[in-house]
């Protein structure tokens, strides 16, 4: 009865048709709460939704420097539609995407579920697996250029000799730059991923494999019924973020390519950058990342309203 | 109840008492700078101890000498100078030196964006106006503004790889590199070289905004005319003509029909100084500014390099003018620009010069010795008397410690160019893009690469100018 009591307390206040007594009651009902979260809403007051809001504010303004000069309106989104690279920027964002998708989507589902099946030396292979992700971004991508040396004295090129192919331009070929550099984005990314679906792997209660093993389920049965059922919510949230994050991907880009071969792997966040420190201006800037913005959030949107109908497997 | 409300009014309170004292503070700092002109600066761009440490115990009697004649000014001094990527958020959040050394590539763009102090009164009243050479001027110079005071230029030349010249059997019986008098001989000795050598014989940066700033010594040679002015002070496109059909066939060539370049062709200036340094690449059209870092991070032997002035084209011989300036912060009042230009006016930045200007450049260049550094004579001079310029060069002369044979740079002998006075950037990034269009594929159509890079840079930026 208690607890009912206190229910219907906390239902009256956020019922009052009045908004500032709701949120007046809300905060005194829940001072301690609130002022344990407020370093944290501070913080993302300060530096994550007031630079949003004014990144967005900033897009449709002239600006000179980082200064707001005048509101313009759509004007920075019209000189976005009518450059001669926004559309392949744009075309180029989205295959980052299934590149990266193709090549590093499957293997840390994969590659988890082998590392959970080893009763010796797993924590070795994590290691390894890690050790990838450990290495500074810039530096992997100095070495990745290295290795993709176009002549054929390259290292890939010198792998391919031996099967008698090649040698590749790889990252001066417009054709193999954006598989490329999703290659290298995968290397980067693999071991992470795979330690997080490894840890969602290992949160399944062991007993489900057992009885699955006495009901004669074999190897690709007990992945097939159990493991990927269990996995279903991570890989839903793995492939969310996975399209973030490779849309708008930079670092690689910027190292490795400066977006060329003649804009060949030129995306939206390399066009952003540009705006902003080729040509200096800011406002242009901005708009390039809301564009980019609104698309994730409408993909992100779809994807989960799509996969929440169902789980990923079956 | 009472809690909160006590609570709140501790709160108040605590806020009350702040803005009083950041007030009074705000207005005791007014009254002190106002009454006794004392200012404070930031100087960029000091001597790391670590890898200068001559130069920088030599800044330090500087400072001090500086601090005694001018007890009014407060100075702290930073390490870091300029970043393109990291200048404008550096000075909104204040972290930006209040001056600062930057190359020649960016007053204009910086002008641009209101974050560098228009210089003007300071530069007429102390005479830099009459004294440095109006060409350089122009550099630092937007809508007939000052916005900095250059200090020294450089113009772009040609160095050679003795040794690999050498196994190619292409120097003279003084052991004097035979140096191609024009592109196309270049073009034929790169090519030998390559032959001879298995070594790349020319290199050239072809990516960002670099391949395009390089690419203009050839194009300017070969008589291509960039951007013209339309009446209503506007600017367009004016280089689809024979004469740039002719400089991007001849970057074409240099991949397709001579083979001259090193396996990776998309590199910037520190990639194809990289190649030189590793001795990947016999040829490279750069500055003697960059010769330091060639001999410092790749160990290249500096009696084995030899500098000498770019080819001629098929109508002139032009070399692009580089350099350095001093910027100021924006947000500077006209007291701490006076004191920038003192502390400028003490390291020997002054516009009539005397004997301590050259001896201050004599301990400069001591300490560059000590440190290790390549010295050569400055290659241009950015002062209009000569006087000035022959009496520099004699103290430079003290000091050279490179094979003098072996360096033949000389400004006379050639068409010096700045750059072009809208949209530079952008032009160098639009024909770095034709450079790698034609590099990457042998079928490419100059006409239309031209097309599309004249055509880009009308509607990207031209069109979107004010």
């Amino acid at each position: 009865m208690n607890g009912m009591n206190k229910m219907n307390r906390k239902t009256n206040y956020l019922s009052d048709k009045n908004p500032l007594r709701n949120i007046k009651s809300c905060l005194t009902r829940n001072i301690s709460g609130w002022i344990f979260m407020l370093p944290c809403i501070l913080g993302l007051i300060i530096f994550t939704w007031y630079p949003m809001v004014q990144g967005v504010y900033m897009s449709f303004c002239k600006t000179r420097g980082y200064d707001i000069v005048v509101f313009t309106g759509l004007q920075n989104y019209i000189k976005i539609l009518h450059n001669t690279v926004f559309l392949k920027a744009l075309g180029n964002s989205f295959k980052y995407v299934f590149w990266c998708f193709v090549l590093g989507f499957g293997l840390p589902i994969i590659l988890s579920i082998l590392v959970n099946e080893i009763r010796k030396g797993q924590q070795t292979f994590r290691v390894l697996m890690y050790l990838p992700t450990m290495v500074p971004g810039i530096a992997a991508s100095l070495i990745w250029a290295i290795m993709l040396n176009p002549g054929p004295t390259g290292l890939f090129n010198t792998l391919l000799s031996k099967f008698d192919m090649g040698p590749l331009g790889w990252l001066e070929d417009a054709k193999l730059v954006i598989p490329t550099i999703a290659l290298t984005c995968t290397w980067s990314g693999f071991g992470a991923t795979t330690i997080w679906y490894l840890s969602s792997l290992q949160s399944i209660d062991t007993s489900l494999y057992e009885v699955a093993t006495i009901d004669g389920a074999g190897f690709w049965k007990r992945v097939w019924h159990i493991t990927l059922p269990h996995l279903s919510p991570m890989i839903r949230l793995g492939i969310v973020s996975q399209i973030i994050g490779t849309f708008s991907i930079f670092q690689q880009v910027f190292v490795l390519t400066g977006g060329g071969p003649n804009n060949a792997s030129m995306n939206l966040a390399m066009l952003s950058y540009n705006y902003a420190f080729v040509s200096m201006n800011m406002g242009t800037s901005a708009a390039v990342g809301v564009i980019q913005s609104l698309i994730l959030m409408v993909i992100s949107t779809v994807l989960y309203r799509k996969t929440d109908k169902g789980d990923i497997h079956g | 109840m009472k809690k909160h409300k006590k609570l709140q009014r501790v709160v108040t309170s605590v806020l009350m008492a702040a803005m009083a004292v950041s007030f009074t503070a705000c207005n005791l700092n007014t009254a002190k700078k106002n009454d006794n002109e004392e200012v404070k600066i930031t100087i960029g761009g000091w001597p790391v101890p670590e890898s200068q440490p001559e130069k920088n115990e030599l800044y330090n009697k500087y400072l001090e000498e500086y601090k005694s004649l001018y007890p009014n000014v407060e100075v702290s001094t930073v390490e870091y100078s300029y970043s393109l990527e990291q200048f404008m958020s550096r000075y909104v959040s204040g972290q930006q030196p209040d001056v600062y050394y930057a190359p020649f590539t960016e007053p204009k763009r910086l002008a641009d964006t209101g974050y560098i102090r228009d210089v003007t009164d300071e530069m007429k009243s102390r005479g830099f106006d009459k004294a440095i050479d109006p060409q350089i001027l122009e550099v630092v110079t937007r809508d007939g503004k000052y916005y900095g005071l250059p200090t020294d230029a450089y113009m772009m030349g040609l160095l050679c790889n003795v040794e690999l010249f050498e196994k190619a059997g292409l120097v003279d019986k003084n052991g004097v590199p035979i140096y191609p008098k024009t592109y196309k001989e270049l073009a034929e000795t790169a090519k030998i070289i390559k032959q001879k050598t298995g070594v790349s014989g020319f290199d050239i940066p072809t990516t960002g905004t670099e391949g395009g700033w390089m690419l203009m010594n050839i194009a300017w040679s070969n008589g291509v005319k960039f951007l013209e002015e339309t009446e209503d002070g506007k600017y367009k496109p004016a280089f689809e003509t024979q004469e740039m059909y002719d400089t991007l066939q001849y970057i074409k060539d240099l991949k397709w029909k001579y083979n001259v370049f090193p396996d990776t062709v998309l590199n910037g200036t520190a990639g194809v100084q990289k190649l030189f340094g590793i001795k990947q690449t016999a040829m490279i059209i750069t500055s003697n500014v960059n010769i330091n870092d060639i001999v410092t991070k790749y160990k290249f032997n500096k009696d084995k390099l030899s500098f000498t002035n770019l080819p001629a084209g098929s109508k002139k011989r032009c070399a692009l003018i580089g350099g350095g300036c001093q910027l100021m912060g924006a947000n500077l009042s006209d007291a701490q620009v006076k004191a920038c230009f003192d502390w400028l006016a003490l390291l020997g930045n002054t516009s009539t010069y005397s004997q301590d200007d050259l001896d201050k450049i004599e301990k400069d260049l001591k300490a560059q010795q000590a440190d290790g550094k390549v010295i050569t004579r400055p290659v241009l001079s950015i002062w209009t008397n000569k006087e000035r310029t022959n009496a520099i060069n004699k103290v430079y002369d003290k000091y050279i410690n490179v094979d003098e044979k072996l360096w033949s740079v000389n400004q006379n002998d050639v068409v010096l160019r700045t750059e072009e006075p809208v949209a530079a950037q952008q032009l160098y990034s639009v024909l770095s893009n034709a450079m790698q269009e034609v590099i990457l594929d042998e079928n490419s159509d100059i006409k239309a690469v031209v097309a599309n890079a004249a055509a880009t840079l009308q509607k990207d930026y031209l069109d979107n100018m004010e």
